[in-house]
């Protein structure tokens, strides 16, 4: 049991406090609810783009970074396609600092266009070092937008291509900013040595005072069920063929998301999964082969994905991955199986919550999304799941008419 | 009116305190080390053996052990093994340094007993079949040509093969042709000599409760350990001619630049890495701020101090514009060059050592991080004076050490130069 503290304040900043005198320092985690689904099809990686924008100096601050580093202290950031996250660590006895300096640039930006020059280039960067310049890279950019067709995650987050991030303006900085970046779309977390009062006095000093309001109101296009299965081929200078079969499935706010979970790592988590254990161990048709999820907050994916053994053509891979789903569907999970990642998934959530900053960052994840009880009672979650519950979701899931594959193939031919 | 401008008052740390392991024998003249810290009910589980790069008379043969230790034993089949692991919801890494042989479980207190017992079969009835290694060769042949298509693996695999020698253990990289060649004999020779009946060291930490470490004693103290693993020597051979391979396809080039450096009983150790953060150790660096933030040639440059047991090197890189390749490396030479020459103001020593200091102090706030800590200094023959040691070295160093230091250890040229892409 993890215990925390709550509090709103009047500008509507939600902030929670997760005491532990055992340790030294104290972590903040500010997390803003926006990411790539908020953003427009013609503007996409802008949400990850302007995250880096956030650390070119704020109204009273020129840099975000000195200062921090100045008192001893850490910090990072990543955006996904739900939110966007900030995080930093430092002693304890200098939180005031982190205080002054994430209110700063809550508050507004310097908007320097120099700044967006630059990071414009870093993200270029970026996305040709994870995405371009690696085998298998650009899987993403190929699946997306056929395994969804309405929804913004048919684009990732780094952004659909490159020129989208060329073409971004400071009108567009300054707009998505006050759009996006006012208190009452952030939840604080502040973890480590520190008390309720302090960081309430904390809170109402530093980020009291910020009146900025938005009228953003989230308005995302579900996406339709799917009727018919999808297929894409795509190639590149990879040594194997490769394989990816997906399925929609519950959003990670859906209680119904612990099932479809499971489901997923009975199929492929872990080489004592049924995937690997008979297509990678006993025949020998792929040199890895797993399952997982997406793990987004809307409706996300079960992805199966694999690379092909040579001399193995893609119609035989999937039928035999057809053949182990459909097992499944027909036959349901054995009570051990179940039992299995069970264990491994309360394994993971327990690890999850070693570390100080992780369960800030699980706790921001949650209170976002009005969840905070997951916190504690994910686990309960878990346990409660029963065979039924995942015999009946894989029939509502594995549909072959709601799945979409993709072939990626070497470039030269075999 | 709140003043937003100034920074608020702040304080430097003066001492740091780290919590230490106890220390047990398992009985059978293998130390068992513990650190007992924490509220969730984990642990983290290492067994660590003198069978790394350094001891293995062919390439791949620490390597391949670590992966056969878990592909069938004289009672379970590979299958049986994995599935074993994972109904307990254990996570493993078995993995195979430069130095030793790690084995290292991750698992819910609930689950030890049984996690230990089958690790204590493990590692005396493994048998290395021929048919599993087949098994394992294929996957690590397509794993391995997944990697020789990223520039960054590449560069990497070049660097440690010039700086060291393809003769030399922290030198060669693993080849097709080795996967190939290598025979279950060879490995099953390695098992015997380094792993079975061999002397090992365990380190504990999560919540660690005289139950776990009376479990851990029956266990682990139940394994025969008989000889001494002789200890090999080795020389290496450096190349420093520059290298470029151009890849038509790739749209990124990786750079890596370095040379050899002393290692972690060198006196100069602590400012040495003091030196290194100036120049690429974080993210307000001196080649961050200029590769990345003034000139957005990359993502991220680094620079960083590898030590290994016999060896020290220094390493810096970036994955760069292709076309900014060459400007690229000359602005490291030149921010090496700059702090020889001109050494460092005191306001931005004074950010580094409280940023050091710092980020030292958050790093050890959980139980397997202080694990990782005890680990560095136990294997490397070092004690805990060598943590306080460096923070009075980081408090202590002045601008003219900084200067000094860099002449001395960061000269810009008689440098490694590798590009790949």
């Amino acid at each position: 049991m993890i215990n925390y503290e709550h509090f709103t304040l009047d500008n509507g900043l939600r902030v929670y406090v997760l005491p532990d005198p055992s340790v030294a320092v104290a972590v903040m985690n500010i997390a803003y609810d926006v990411g790539s689904r908020d953003e427009e099809p013609h503007k996409t990686g802008f949400a990850h783009l302007f995250e880096h924008l956030m650390f070119g100096g704020s109204k009273n601050i020129p840099s975000y970074d000195e200062p921090l580093q100045r008192v001893g202290g850490e910090n990072n950031a990543f955006t996904s396609a739900d939110y966007t996250n900030y995080y930093l660590t430092l002693p304890a006895t200098n939180l005031e600092t982190g205080f002054w300096l994430e209110s700063d640039r809550m508050l507004s930006l310097s908007f320097d266009p120099q700044v967006l020059a630059v990071q414009r280039k870093v993200v270029i960067e970026e996305f040709k070092q994870r995405y371009l310049n690696r085998p298998y890279g650009d899987v993403w950019h190929k699946l997306r937008p056929v395994a969804y067709q309405k929804h913004p995650y048919r684009w990732p987050v780094i952004g659909e291509k490159i020129a989208h991030i060329e073409e971004a303006t400071m009108e567009d900085v300054k707009s998505f900013f006050f759009r996006h970046y006012v208190p009452a779309r952030a939840v604080l977390v502040v973890a480590g040595n520190v008390t309720t009062p302090q960081v309430r006095a904390l809170s109402e000093k530093w980020f009291g005072p910020i009146t900025n309001t938005s009228a953003y109101v989230r308005n995302i296009p579900a996406e339709p069920i799917q009727h018919e299965k999808r297929t894409v081929s795509a190639s590149g200078d990879v040594p194997h063929k490769a394989i990816y079969k997906v399925y929609h499935m519950p959003g990670r706010t859906d209680p119904d998301y612990y099932t479809a979970d499971l489901l997923s790592d009975v199929l492929g988590r872990g080489k004592s999964s049924r995937l690997y254990q008979k297509l990678v161990d006993e025949k020998q048709l792929f040199t890895g082969l797993s399952a997982m999820v997406t793990g987004t907050s809307d409706p996300g994916l079960l992805t199966i994905n694999g690379h092909l053994m040579s001399g193995v053509s893609f119609e035989q891979a999937e039928e035999e991955i057809d053949a182990i789903v459909n097992d499944f569907v027909e036959k349901g999970v054995l009570d051990k199986e179940l039992e299995k990642v069970k264990n491994q998934a309360l394994a993971t959530l327990s690890f999850g919550k070693v570390e100080l900053l992780e369960k800030a960052m699980m706790l921001a994840y949650f209170a976002l999304n009005g969840l905070e009880d997951r916190l504690n009672n994910e686990d309960q979650l878990i346990k409660n799941i029963q065979p039924k519950d995942l015999k009946n979701m894989a029939e509502k899931l594995l549909i072959p008419e709601r799945s979409t594959v993709l072939y990626y193939d070497t470039k030269d031919k075999e | 009116m709140l003043n937003r401008v100034t920074p608020p008052p702040f304080k430097l740390i003066d001492s740091l305190e780290i919590q230490q392991p106890e220390k047990v024998d398992l009985g059978n003249d293998c130390p068992f080390y513990f650190i007992n810290k924490g509220d969730q009910h984990v642990i983290n589980l290492e067994l660590v053996f003198e069978a790394g790069k350094w001891q293995e008379k062919s390439p791949g043969l620490s390597f391949f052990t670590a992966k056969m230790l878990k592909r069938g034993t004289t009672r379970y089949s590979s299958a049986a093994i994995n599935e074993y692991f994972e109904q307990y919801g254990a996570f493993t890494e078995f993995s195979s340094g430069n130095d030793r042989l790690s084995l290292t479980v991750y698992v819910l207190n609930e689950h030890l007993e049984n996690i230990l017992a089958l690790l204590v079969h493990l590692i005396t009835d493994s048998v290395f079949s021929q048919e599993e290694l087949e098994k394992e060769k294929k996957i690590q042949l397509s794993n391995l040509q997944v990697n020789l298509k990223k520039t960054s693996f590449l560069a990497d695999r070049l660097f440690k093969e010039r700086l060291f020698g393809a003769d030399y253990p922290y030198g060669y990289n693993i080849q097709e042709s080795d996967i190939d060649a290598l025979e279950r004999a060879a490995l099953f020779d390695f098992l015997k000599g380094n792993i079975k009946g061999a002397p090992f060291v365990v380190i504990a930490s999560g919540v660690v409760s005289s139950r776990e470490c009376d479990m851990i004693q029956k266990y682990l103290g139940s394994v025969e350990v008989n000889d001494e693993v002789k200890s090999a020597s080795h020389k290496f051979v450096s190349d420093f001619t520059p290298v470029y391979q151009e890849l038509d396809e790739a749209v990124q080039t990786s750079i890596r630049i370095g040379s050899h450096m002393p290692g972690r009983n060198h006196p100069d150790v602590h400012k040495i890495s003091v030196v290194n953060e100036i120049l690429g150790g974080y993210f307000g660096s001196r080649l961050m701020k200029n590769l990345r933030e003034e000139k957005g040639y990359t993502y991220g440059v680094y620079s960083r101090i590898v030590h290994m047991g016999h060896q020290s090197y220094l390493n810096i890189g970036a994955d760069v514009i292709k076309e900014s390749r060459e400007d690229a490396i000359a602005e490291v030479f030149r921010e090496m060059e700059n702090l020889s020459e001109n050494g460092i103001e005191e306001d931005e020593l004074a950010l580094v050592k409280n940023f050091m200091i710092g980020s030292f102090l958050t790093s050890i706030d959980s139980p397997f991080a202080l694990a990782s800590l005890f680990k560095l200094l136990y294997f490397n023959g070092l004690s805990y004076d060598f943590f306080s040691e460096k923070v009075k070295a980081i408090k202590n160093i002045s601008a003219g050490d900084v200067k000094q230091v860099a002449s001395q250890y960061f000269a810009h040229d008689g440098l490694l130069e590798i590009s790949v892409g």
